[in-house]
């Protein structure tokens, strides 16, 4: 006797039903899935081929646009390039530049000494560019000021004349004290008692209006350490003569 | 070899790599269509032994249960046996059988399930030889006269 269709079907439902109840349709699915994961896998390979594919095909035009827009970056930073070499050597020619005027700057006017009058004189005057206060120089030792500025010519008051302003000195060891003339000697006043001078001493101008930092003015050759007196004195000596050098600078 | 067991290893291939392609994809709506038209044929035991294999491969594809694919190919097989091919209850049997199917293995509706799912909807009515707004007035005939 044939079964019709629904027992048929009933029966192969039971089956299966039963067969899950017991686990044995588990072994069944996962044996069919050793051969359905593969196929599936292949499948899931193939779409993600395609799937970059049609990412990189969509990039095309962007890819495109990015090279146009990276070269135009380029063109830009080489121009940028360009300008900042020009600017470069610009600021190098500036920077000559700067340095040769603040050379110039400093007004030099060499000039001749004029010892024949009582007052100590320079052959160079307002029409030359001497100013009151102007410092006077030979072979980079400082003589002493220019004073009086007249038309063609200037007095100078020398380091060793009651004229000439104090100047603040400092000795290589950093000893400091104020330089003054006497009508005949160049003093150093005003050293502490504490500090140390020896006979040899450099001074150097420490700086102030008018007078620049770091101009040589002489030697110290004698040191007046009187106990009574509350700063130290020496004599200073300069290196060169106002009244044997052929030429002065005046600054 | 005879020819018929060439054919039928075929379409089992065939049908094979449909349904691991639309599971891939989405809902299985072509393979379940197949199923019915290539593997439920034949002699009583042809038929349950197809009715097996393929709810195992169904259960094994989509992650169900096996009571349940084979309910679904059951269902698949006697709409194929009591229904007229391209007839309304045929469609609409397969239609809701592959979206509980869909349903109960969790496809997502997303771009690509949804596209396939429009090309499956064409292939249809490619296959039907409906077109358009052709489909209702022949489903309505075809309802009609079955």
């Amino acid at each position: 006797m044939a079964l019709k269709w629904w027992q048929q079907a009933l029966f192969l439902l039971a089956l299966s039903v039963v067969l899950s109840v017991a686990g044995l349709a588990n072994f069944l699915v996962a044996d069919m899935e050793r051969v359905v994961l593969p196929v599936k896998h292949w499948w899931t390979s193939g779409f993600s081929y395609l799937y970059s594919v049609t990412q990189n095909l969509q990039q095309l035009p962007k890819a495109a646009k990015r090279i146009q827009d990276l070269e135009l970056r380029l063109a830009e930073a080489s121009v940028s390039l360009a300008e900042l070499e020009t600017t470069k050597k610009e600021n190098q020619a500036l920077r000559a530049l700067v340095a040769d005027h603040n050379q110039l700057s400093e007004r030099r006017i060499i000039t001749a000494p004029v010892v024949a009058f009582a007052q100590p004189a320079i052959a160079a005057g307002e029409l030359d560019g001497i100013q009151p206060g102007a410092i006077v120089l030979s072979n980079d030792t400082l003589l002493g000021q220019v004073r009086e500025v007249r038309a063609h010519s200037a007095t100078v008051a020398l380091l060793f004349t009651q004229e000439s302003q104090p100047i603040l000195v400092t000795t290589s060891q950093g000893v400091q004290g104020l330089l003054i003339g006497d009508g005949k000697k160049i003093i150093l006043t005003e050293v502490e008692k504490q500090a140390q001078l020896n006979l040899g001493d450099q001074l150097t101008t420490v700086g102030q209006p008018q007078i620049e930092q770091g101009i040589p003015v002489g030697r110290i050759i004698k040191i007046t350490n009187d106990p009574v007196a509350a700063t130290q004195e020496a004599i200073v000596e300069q290196y060169v003569s106002f009244f044997e050098t052929p030429l002065v600078e005046v600054r | 070899m005879n020819k018929p067991l060439i054919l039928t290893i075929f379409r089992w291939l065939l049908w094979l790599l449909l349904i691991t392609f639309e599971s891939v994809v989405g809902f299985p709506w072509l393979s379940l269509v197949v199923v019915g038209q290539w593997l439920l044929v034949g002699s009583t035991y042809q038929v349950l032994g197809s009715i097996v294999l393929s709810s195992l491969i169904l259960a094994a594809t989509y992650s169900l249960a096996w009571p349940l694919a084979m309910l679904a190919v059951m269902i698949l097989w006697q709409v194929n046996q009591q229904t007229r091919k391209h007839s309304s209850q045929r469609w609409l049997i397969y239609l809701s059988v592959v979206v509980v199917i869909g349903w109960l293995a969790g496809t997502p509706l997303n771009g690509l399930s949804l596209v396939f799912t429009f090309f499956s909807w064409l292939f249809y009515a490619r296959w039907w030889g409906i077109w358009g707004r052709n489909l209702w007035q022949k489903l309505g005939k075809v309802s009609a006269k079955s």
